[in-house]
Parts: C-alpha cells; structure tokens; sequence
C-alpha cells in the first residue's frame, strides 16, 4: 500500500520496535506535522520520549543513541481522549444497576476486562484514555474509572485515576417505570439534591474531623466516601443531559448550587439552547453521540452540528464523545470529522478529543496534549486524522508502543448502534 | 304517483306561510354581496332575494336588521351518526347505499341542525368503492324527512398500495365494459352494481375519491390513464399535505375536499395553509367540518376563519363550505347559495359569519326556524 | 299546480343532462419542445472515461445528451455555471430501507411515495437510485433471520413525480433456504434450479432446431411454470440473486450453489470475504460491502478470520466487484452523522482508509452499485445517452467536508442545497 510505503523504520540504527518496558533511552518520533493541542503545530518536528514520558517537543535536536521513528509523511497527535465510554468492561448488561435511584456507592473499576477485544479496536483508533463509567439507567449510577486503553495486564496497569467521575444521568433514561419515587424529574431532582446534601455534610464531617483529629470521628459510608473528591475538587461529575431544559437543571445544581467540577455530556436533542449559560460560568461540555440535531425536539428544518453550535454561544472547553457502543469507541475521530462537516473549526475539533476532554476530567497535568513532562501517549497518523480515508497506524501508551499496524493486527473498525 | 301527490299537497298546505326577513345584510356567496335587502321565503324556497325586493302582501315580516344572513353549511363528506370503526377488506361494492345504514331515530340528526350545517352527504361505511352517499338535512326523524337524495355521489376510499389499485382497476373495468354493452344494446339492463359504475364512469353520478395522501393520487392518475376518454366526475378528499401535489392538482383544475387545517412543513412548525395553496394553484377547495361531532360541525367557521387568516382568500373561504360542497355533491340546483328558486336553507348570524364574535341567531331549514325562541 | 310540482320533484331527482353537438376532434399535438440544461465548467468525472476539467454536461429532457468541453448550447438552455465545483454521476444506494415507500404492502410499484421526505433527505446525499426492500431490513434479501425475505425494486429519486419513478422491479427466486434451511430445504433449492437448467437447455435445443428449421410439425414448448419462472431467469441471466453470506462457511456453502449453476449472485453482510478474495472472485460473485462491518476473530484462531477494513481492497486485488453501503440502510436523522445514506460517499473515504484505490471506491457507489441492481444501461456513469441523473459537488467526493450542491434526477433538478433548509446553513469550505 502507498500509504505503508510512507513509514520508514530506521532499520540502520538497528533498534527494534521499542519493547514492553519503557526503554532507559530517548525515543525520537518524527513526523511531517506535530498537532500538540497547544498553540504550536510543528512542521517535520520531533518529540522525544524518555522514560515513558514526553522529554521535548518541536523542531529540537535528536541526542545521539536516541531510536528514531521516522514518519516522513504522517501526523503526530496526542493520543485520543473520550470521556464518555462504556465498552471497558462486560458488556452493556453490565454497566447499569437499576434497584436504587442513586447508587454512588458502585464503581466500574472493577468490572475492567484489560483484554476486551473493544479496547483493542480503540487502541487502534489512536484512542489511549477512556472515561469508563457506568451507564444512564438511573440518576447517580457510580463512579466511572479513568483508565489508558492499553499498556498492560492487569486493571492496575490501566488505570490512570480512580474515581474519574461521578456518572449522574438528569433525564432521558433514569426515569424509573416503576411506579416509585423517580418517575418524574421532580422526585429525580430531588432525590439528587437529598444525596448531594448528605455527601456535602459527610465530607465538611470528615474534612474537619481530618483537621482536628481530636473531634468525634464520623461514621464511614461507602456510598458517600467517594463523592467526598466532588467537593474537593479533586474529580468532577459528569452529566448525561438532554434538552436545554434538562441542561440547565445540571448546570443550576450542581455548578451553581452544589459547587462542583461539573461536565455536560451529551446535550443533544436542542440541549445546544442553554449554551449560553453553560459558556458564562465557562464550563465544559462533552458533545456526543449524536452530532447534530435535526428532527428531535428541535423543529426548524434544519440540520443543526452540535459542537459547533455550542461553539458559535460561546462555550470554549468543548470535547467530544463516542458515548461507546453507540458509535464504536475507534471512531472517536470520525465524531470530530463529522463535527467540522456540520461547522466546528477543524483545530477545535482535534482539541476536543485531545486536551479538552483531559481538562474537563482534571488531568490535564498528566496528559491530552503533547507537551515535555506529560505522558507519553501519543497517535501516529497516514495525515490529517480527520481526513476519513488517513488512519491511526501507530499508537504509543506511557511510552510503549500498544499498537502497530504492520504487526499484523488488522484495524477492525466497525460495529456500532 | 297518486299518494305521492297528497303528500305533497299536505305539505304545501303547512308552508303557505310566506315570511319576509327585510334590513339583513347578505352574503349570497354566487352573487356578490347586498349591503341592506329582504329574502322572501314560500314554500320551503327562497321566493325572492334583493336590496328592492318588498314583502309579499300577507308575508309575516321578521325585522332583520343588524343580522347577516349566509347560506346554510353544506357539509359533502359526512359520516353522521354513522360509526367510527373497520371498514372492512378492500372491495367493490357500488351498490351499497348508505340510506340502508341511515339510523333516523337517532338524536345527532335533530341535535346537528342546530350547528349551522344544514345539508349532510352521509358516506357508506367500506374501503375501496364503498358505495352511494345520501344527502340529508338535519332536523327530521324519519328516513322520508331526512332523505333529500338516496344517490348523491360514489365514494372511493384508495388506501396505499396494490390492493386499493386493483380494485380500482376492476370496478373501472366493469364499468367501461358496462358503457360498451349499453351502446351495443341500449335497452339490456344490466346488474344494479355495473349500472353504477357506468353512470361513474360516464360521469353522471360524482365520486368522492379518499387519498392518504398526495402519493395516492399519482397512484389514482395512473390507474385512470386508459380511460382518458371517458370524463368521470372527481373530487379528491385527503389530508393537508395534498398541498404537495398543488401543481398537479391545479392545473387539471381539480376539486379538493380538506378538513380546515394547516398542514405543517416537514420537520418544522411552519404552518402550510393547504387550502390556499391549492386555491392559489388553481384548484377548487371545498372544506368540511373539522368533524362530525356536534363541537366540531359547530366549529366549521372558526377553523374556516383561522385559514382566512393564515392567506385563504376570503371569497373562497366562503364558497368553500357552500357552493363548491354542493356543486361536489351535484346538489347546487337546491342548496349552497342565496338565490332564488334555491331551498330556504339560511343562516342568520348577528355579524360576519367569520368573526368569532358572531354567534348564529336563527337557522331556516326548508323555510322553518330551528332555533326559534332562544 | 300539484301535477307540476310532482312532475319538477321527479324530474329534479335525474341530473341535468346537456344536449351540447359533438365536440370538433382536437388539433394534432405540437411536438413538445425539448428542455435543456447544461452544467457548464465544473470537473466531469465520468466515472468510465476518466475525469473532464472544465467540461460540459448538456442533458435534454431526461437524458445525458452531449458530454465535452466545448459543447454548442442551443437556444433556450439553461445553463448553470459550476466553476470549480465537480460533476458526477448521481449516486446509488445498492441496499436501502425507508425511503420513498407508503406501505409495506403489496407491490413497490403500487406503494411508491414520490412525496416522501425522505426522498429529499437522500437527494440532500446526493443518491439518485436505490435498490429499496419493502421490509424493515436487517438480513438481506435473501438472508438468515426470521425475517421473510421482502420484494426489492430499484426506484429513483424523483421527488414529486410518478413518472420514470420505478426503474426495475424484478421477482426473485427464494435462494434464502439454501443458506439455513432444513436439508429438505436445501435440496428444494437445488432441485428447482436443476429443473431449471433443464427446462433452460429445452428452451435453447427448441430455439436451436427452429433456427434451422429442423422442428417437428407441430411442436412446441411448454414454457416453465409460474413457481419456476424466476429460476429460469435467474439462469438465463435475467435475474440476480442476493445471498446472505457472512462467515468463511456461510460464503462456501454460497459459493458451492453459485458455482455449479453460475448465476449472477449478490453477496450480502459479507464479513470474512476477505479471507478468500480469489474464491469469490473465480466464482464472479458481487458483494455488498459494508466496510464497517465487524466481527473480532476468535482468539488465538489459526487462520486470518473476523472482519476486517481491508477488505474492500483485498477484494479488489482479487477481481471482485462490490458496492458499498453504510452501515444504517435508511436516510434517516437520529442524530450520528456520517452512518447512512446521506453520507453515502463517505463510505467511499472509509474503503480508501482501508487501502482501496480511490477509481474503485467511487464505482462502488456509481457503476458497479448500478451494475448489481441490472440497472447498468441507464445509470451510474455519465455518458451520452444514460439517464440524466447527476450530482454536483463542492469539492472532492471523498473530502470528509464535502456536499452535494445540485442534484438532477431524470434531468430535472431535485435539490439544491442553497434553497433547502436542510443543509444551506454550513457554509463550503472555500
């Protein structure tokens, strides 16, 4: 193929493909375009990796001994970031627990399958972080699991963070059939609020007890230790939403009630009409499946982008999502491709699956761009990734190279909703 | 013939009462508009309508100034006191009458001469050629006294797809095979259910053709294409989105029966005002009570205004649930107008019929009050 | 008095009948004048002779009528300037569900909805024909599931009008046992095609000895009954069949019939092909290749197996013709852009990232598509004397931004999307 001719191993320097071990040397990746997801794009630049870690980026010298990946004609980006994912685990029968109304005591971490055959596609989708989380069949459905798609064995060698998030559905989904309390969004709501209420006084308890350890120790809770880090801010929730309505109950509780990191997922189905509000207390959302709205909930004829809708009101810390299966977790880059289709600028559409995403859930400081001191995961592309006939044909996690096209593992690339 | 006669003499003893109504203002619909006249009503007709007309010497004077009088609502496509529910396979059944399903006991008949409607073309219950519609006029319980005529016109009911087609295709077959026989040998009868499809065909008795939509229409034009010789009478009833076939429709201009409502554009809340696109096109529209409830017969106006308001011209509006009904139902000789020699079927309103504001003062069905003393 | 009365009563209830003298026999009518329209300056991609730049496409009435680049417009033509823009046959969609249908009833031919929005969405696409199943979808024609195989017909685009709306609609012999039906089933099938073929030689031994006149007096030939009429077709040539055939087994099991009877067969939710390009070849087997179809292999499996987004130009290299289709067979909205019908030449973009040449991706979504609906003749290419169904683009087909901004279905101009809501609200690239 033309497009294989194009990547040139640097056999004379007799290095093999780096090995599973981040290797002691500098690695040195050239390629034709480096998108860092900063301000600077580099021309036939260099990133070189040292210890799994990104030692310098640009149009720098490569120290002699370094292994050179050379890729005359591709792009290097960092590697894909989606905040929104389901398919780290078991399955779908898997990620909902539906007896209680709210369940922060239930965590995916768990319930990872290091070797699923899903995250393998991903990998080779050039996507190296997932959110795993659970899914929307109730109003707090766990905690979801910040993980690399690949680079080891076990749970523990995939896991970046956990908790990554706190998975909260607003509507459309967790409304319960059963006659009980949540049927409606006023007993979701409120059963919402009653949870946060208690969780808030749970972590002033233990916040103060932690500073004074002389005062009376409060009691443990399971259910409410994990959503202690919501108000510390060291992790947010993140929100599936619907319409505008819906919208704006999130961002009303918990940004301006509740006070805490807060991540609008999904805001289909005319969710874009509270855009505004959601740029104003600049927080971030995280767009997808669906790319455009058309015929549901928005009549006005008119095939309407998302992303770049809310992009057009304002909202900057824009990021997007496979909410995978539905749109399978390989195609991360095809929901940025459609995105600019339907009107998003192409270089906020690359930043939305790359160093957005990694803000919103708090992790920018380790990875989401290609910057010296971050993890090295990095994607190698055929050219511009949003080009859909260019395609990942190297992926690199903490340094490692997890996948590589002429190793013979085919790109599946498929399957979906 | 003999019995027939002292009936009739019976019944003219009853309306020798001759009334003139003077000072009204009136809308005639067919011609134009009198600011200030007298209708004289005899015998169940409008003896005589004009701004110079004088009562009648012996007339009893009802003084109507400050009332607007309108020609009663002819409603062509009516399923009253009928019910609702499965019409049964698709079939060919020209000879089914809907007089034979006519309940007159029922109270929906004394109770829809109130409404303002005052004819009624009662539709067979089927699907495919269904039958023969009845014209009536509320305010009577017995068969004889509704009945003004057992076969106003053929109802068609095409739902999509082959089956409706093929029957189609089969009753138009008959007939044309009828027409021939009859020019062969005039004076061969031929079965009452070919004897029907010929006048169809031949285009003495009127069909009403039911569409869901402007597809089944290019479907209809098809399966009518080999008898292009023949010139059948048609009118085409559907739903709204019949304006996407205005064109069409326009330039063979077609009758259209539609409820009075806005159609909406796809995936939008634009309001498409059907009735006047085809009006603009060059179609004729007649519009039907939104239903056959009491409400909905009382309603007919108010929708009608509100199609006014969204671009129906008002002229047309108007000969929407009179005389093009009518002429539909080829019942124009006696009803749908203000004008001599037609039936004393008038609506008195106490301000323009389309104001929301005007409430019906009086209704006169063959010349007789039915809101008389309220 | 009374008399008249009655007489008028009874006379009123007979329709007035005119007595109007016969009317004169109406004029001959005049030859209706031609309706030309060209589309002028744009980048022609024929598809089968190679691109044009700065051609003209001239179309009269409904047909392509002169291709060039210095081509004489006669008077009255309307002429539409599309400069810097690309011309190209109107896209086929070679499996479709959805679209254009009223009823799921009967016949497609009485069940056409010419009104159907869904007629615009696939214009705004750029898809002027497609091969359309009357059921819901799913397995294929003649696939597995309990689905009975629907009725298929290849329709046209043509948004408001009857006319030239049905293009082909063939009957089809029921393969679908021969994939997963009893082994009672299956013989069946092999049966009525062995009759088949043996009625097919009658016909032909008849045809010959007439041709030379070396008939019997009086013979004649019985033609095959109703039940084994597509059979006989199908073997003449007349007929495809569409068989469901995913895996390695399934597609060898398809193979076996389609070999020892040659026939033209359509491969359907093909997953494995891949795996053995040159079988299929060999047998001159078609596919409908939905390039993100997948399926994981089994682990540690000895032997390449599951999907793969290298097949279409593994088959390819074989000398297999297929047709690409998207992954949702409808031209629906939901909201996930990039799956259906309206961005059918996308799915051109996905087989090049899988390594298909970029000429052959774009005959699977014109000619070869129109070639396994029998439909070759009229459509798919731009060529004199094909049907005018043309697509302009802002840019190249496969650019991930790219959109239709014209299409013309039967030479008449079906969409344009700087007058339709759907799309005029993004602005082109340039």
């Amino acid at each position: 193929m033309r497009l294989l001719a194009t990547l040139v191993l640097s056999v004379g320097l007799g290095a093999p493909l780096l090995s599973q071990e981040p290797p002691a040397k500098v690695t040195a990746i050239r390629a034709a375009k480096i998108f860092t997801a900063t301000e600077k794009t580099f021309d036939n630049g260099v990133i070189l990796v040292e210890g799994g870690k990104i030692k310098a980026v640009g149009n720098v010298e490569i120290p002699d001994g370094a292994e050179i990946l050379d890729f005359p004609a591709a792009w290097a980006t960092p590697g894909l970031v989606d905040l929104h994912c389901h398919i780290a685990g078991a399955g779908l029968r898997d990620i909902n627990d539906m007896v209680h109304p709210t369940n922060p005591e239930l965590s995916t971490r768990a319930t990872i399958d290091p070797e699923s055959d899903l995250l393998q596609d991903a990998v080779a989708g050039g996507v190296t972080t997932v959110n795993f989380i659970p899914g929307s069949g109730t109003n707090i459905s766990g905690f979801g699991t910040l993980m690399h798609t690949a680079g080891g064995r076990t749970i523990d060698d995939l896991v970046i963070r956990f908790p990554g998030a706190m998975k909260v559905a607003q509507a459309w989904n967790p409304e319960r059939m059963g006659g009980d309390l949540g049927m409606s969004r006023m007993g979701m709501w409120w059963g919402l609020r009653k949870v946060l209420d208690e969780a808030k006084a749970y972590n002033d308890a233990w916040s103060a007890y932690e500073k004074d350890r002389g005062s009376e120790k409060p009691k443990k809770r399971d259910d409410l230790e994990m959503m202690r880090g919501l108000f510390q801010g060291k992790w947010p929730v993140i929100i599936h939403t619907a319409d505008a309505r819906d919208v704006m109950a999130t961002v009303r509780i918990f940004h301006d009630e509740y006070k805490i990191p807060c991540i609008v997922s999904h805001g289909e189905f005319g969710g874009y009409k509270s855009a505004p509000e959601i740029a104003k207390r600049n927080l971030p959302a995280n767009i997808g499946p669906r790319t455009y709205d058309w015929t549901i909930m928005v009549q006005d004829g008119r095939c309407i982008g998302i992303a770049a809708k809310y992009f057009e009101a304002g909202v900057k810390r824009l990021s997007l999502n496979t909410d995978s299966p539905v749109v399978p977790e390989e195609e991360l880059i095809v929901q940025a491709s459609m995105s600019v289709r339907l009107g998003l600028p192409e270089d906020v559409a690359l930043r939305a699956v790359t160093i957005e995403p990694a803000k919103a859930i708090l992790i920018d400081h380790r990875l989401g761009s290609l910057e010296p001191g971050k993890d090295a995961d990095i994607a190698i592309w055929t050219g511009n990734p949003l080009d859909l006939r260019n395609r990942c044909v190297l992926t690199i996690i903490g340094g490692k190279v997890v996948y590589d096209e002429r190793k013979g593992r085919r790109v599946t690339f498929g399957g979906g909703w | 013939m003999i019995a027939l006669a002292f009936v009739l003499a019976a019944l003219t003893a009853q309306e020798d009462d001759t009334v003139a109504l003077t000072h009204l203002r009136i809308l005639t619909v067919t011609k134009g508009e009198i600011a200030s006249g007298t209708i004289v009503l005899k015998g169940g007709k409008i003896a005589a309508i004009g701004a110079d007309v004088k009562p009648p010497a012996g007339a009893r004077i009802v003084e109507a100034k400050g009332l607007v009088a309108f020609p009663g609502i002819v409603h062509p496509y009516s399923r009253l006191g009928f019910p609702d529910g499965p019409t049964g396979p698709v079939g060919v059944a020209p000879q089914n009458l809907a007089v034979d399903e006519l309940n007159p006991s029922l109270d929906v008949y004394t109770l829809a001469a109130r409404t303002g409607v005052t004819t009624f073309v009662l539709q067979p219950t089927g699907s495919g050629v269904a039958g023969q519609a009845a014209a009536i006029k509320p305010g009577a319980s017995t068969r004889d006294d509704l009945v003004i005529e057992k076969s106003a016109l053929l109802r068609i009911v095409l739902p999509s797809g082959t089956p409706g087609k093929e029957a189609l295709k089969q009753a138009l077959d008959a007939a044309r095979k009828a027409v021939e026989a009859e020019k062969k040998s005039p004076a061969a009868k031929p079965d009452e259910r070919t004897a029907v499809l010929a006048k169809f065909l031949k285009g003495d008795l009127p069909a009403i053709i039911e569409l869901n939509g402007p597809a089944d229409l290019l479907h209809f034009w098809q399966v009518m294409e080999p008898y292009a010789d023949f010139k059948p009478r048609l009118v085409f009833a559907g739903s709204a989105d019949l304006y996407k076939a205005a064109d069409a429709l326009g330039s063979r201009k077609a009758r259209v029966l539609l409820r009075p409502m806005v159609a909406l554009a796809p995936f939008t809340r634009e309001r498409i005002n059907a009735a006047a696109e085809l009006t603009r096109a060059g179609a004729q529209v007649a519009l039907t009570p939104p239903s056959d409830t009491i409400d909905g017969l009382q309603a007919t106006l108010f929708k009608v205004a509100e199609l006014v308001k969204y671009g129906l011209p008002r002229d047309a509006a108007l000969r929407a649930v009179t005389i093009v009904p009518a002429e539909i139902a080829g019942l124009d000789a006696r009803v749908g107008s203000l004008e001599a020699g037609k039936d004393a079927d008038l609506l008195l309103f106490t301000g323009d019929p389309l104001s929301p504001e005007s409430r019906l003062h009086e209704i006169y069905i063959n010349g007789k009050p039915v809101l008389q003393g309220e | 008095m009374i008399a008249a009365l009655v007489l008028s009563i009874l006379l009123s209830q007979e329709p007035p009948k005119p007595a109007t003298p016969p009317a004169p026999p109406p004029p001959p009518a005049p030859e209706k004048k031609a309706v030309y329209t060209a589309l002028v300056g744009g980048d022609v991609h024929t598809v089968t002779q190679g691109v044009m730049k700065g051609g003209t496409v001239l179309l009269k009435d409904d047909k392509i009528f002169r291709i060039g680049t210095s081509v004489d417009l006669p008077e009255g033509t309307t002429k539409i300037d599309v400069t810097g823009k690309r011309v190209l046959p109107g896209f086929i969609g070679a499996v479709a569900h959805g679209i254009g249908l009223s009823t799921s009833q009967g016949k497609i031919a009485d069940a056409l909805d010419p009104f159907s929005e869904s007629v615009k969405l696939a214009l705004s696409g750029g898809v002027t024909s497609i091969y359309i199943e009357s059921g819901g979808g799913g397995g294929g024609l003649f696939g597995g599931g309990s689905a009975p195989p629907a009725p298929g017909a290849v329709i046209k685009m043509s948004y408001g009008t009857l006319d030239g709306m049905l293009l082909a609609e063939p009957s089809t012999p029921l393969l679908m046992p021969w994939m997963n039906g009893s082994p009672s089933e299956r013989y069946d099938v092999r049966d009525n095609l062995l009759k088949a073929r043996a009625q097919l030689e009658k016909e032909r031994d008849f045809e010959k000895r007439r041709a030379e006149g070396k008939l019997k007096a009086g013979e004649t030939i019985t033609r095959a009954a109703p039940p084994l009429e597509p059979y006989v077709k199908l073997l003449r040539g007349e007929l495809s069949a569409r068989i469901q055939a995913g895996r390695v087994d399934e597609l060898r099991r398809a193979l076996d019939l389609i070999n020892e009877f040659k026939f033209k067969a359509v491969l359907t939710d093909v997953i494995e092909g891949w795996t053995m390009a040159d079988e299929i070849g060999r047998a001159r087997a078609y596919v409908l290749l939905d390039v993100r179809t997948k399926e994981h292999a089994p682990k540690n499996s000895p032997k390449p197996a599951g999907s793969s987004i290298e097949q279409a130009a593994i088959l390819r290299k074989a000398g297999v013709k297929f047709a690409l289709i998207p992954p949702d067979s409808n031209a629906g909205t939901g909201g996930i852009a990039g799956r259906n019908l309206i961005t059918l030449q996308l799915e051109g973009a996905l087989a090049v990232r899988g390594g298909l040449d970029e000429q052959t991706a774009l005959e699977a979504i014109t000619i070869t598509a129109a070639e396994i609906c029998g439909v070759e003749t009229r459509v798919g290419s731009l060529e004199e004397g094909k049907d005018a169904d043309v697509v302009v683009l802002d840019g190249d087909p496969f650019d991930y931004r790219t959109f239709v901004e014209m299409t013309f279905v039967n030479g008449k101009l079906l969409y344009e999307k700087s007058k339709s809501p759907y799309f005029s609200h993004i602005k082109g690239r340039k």
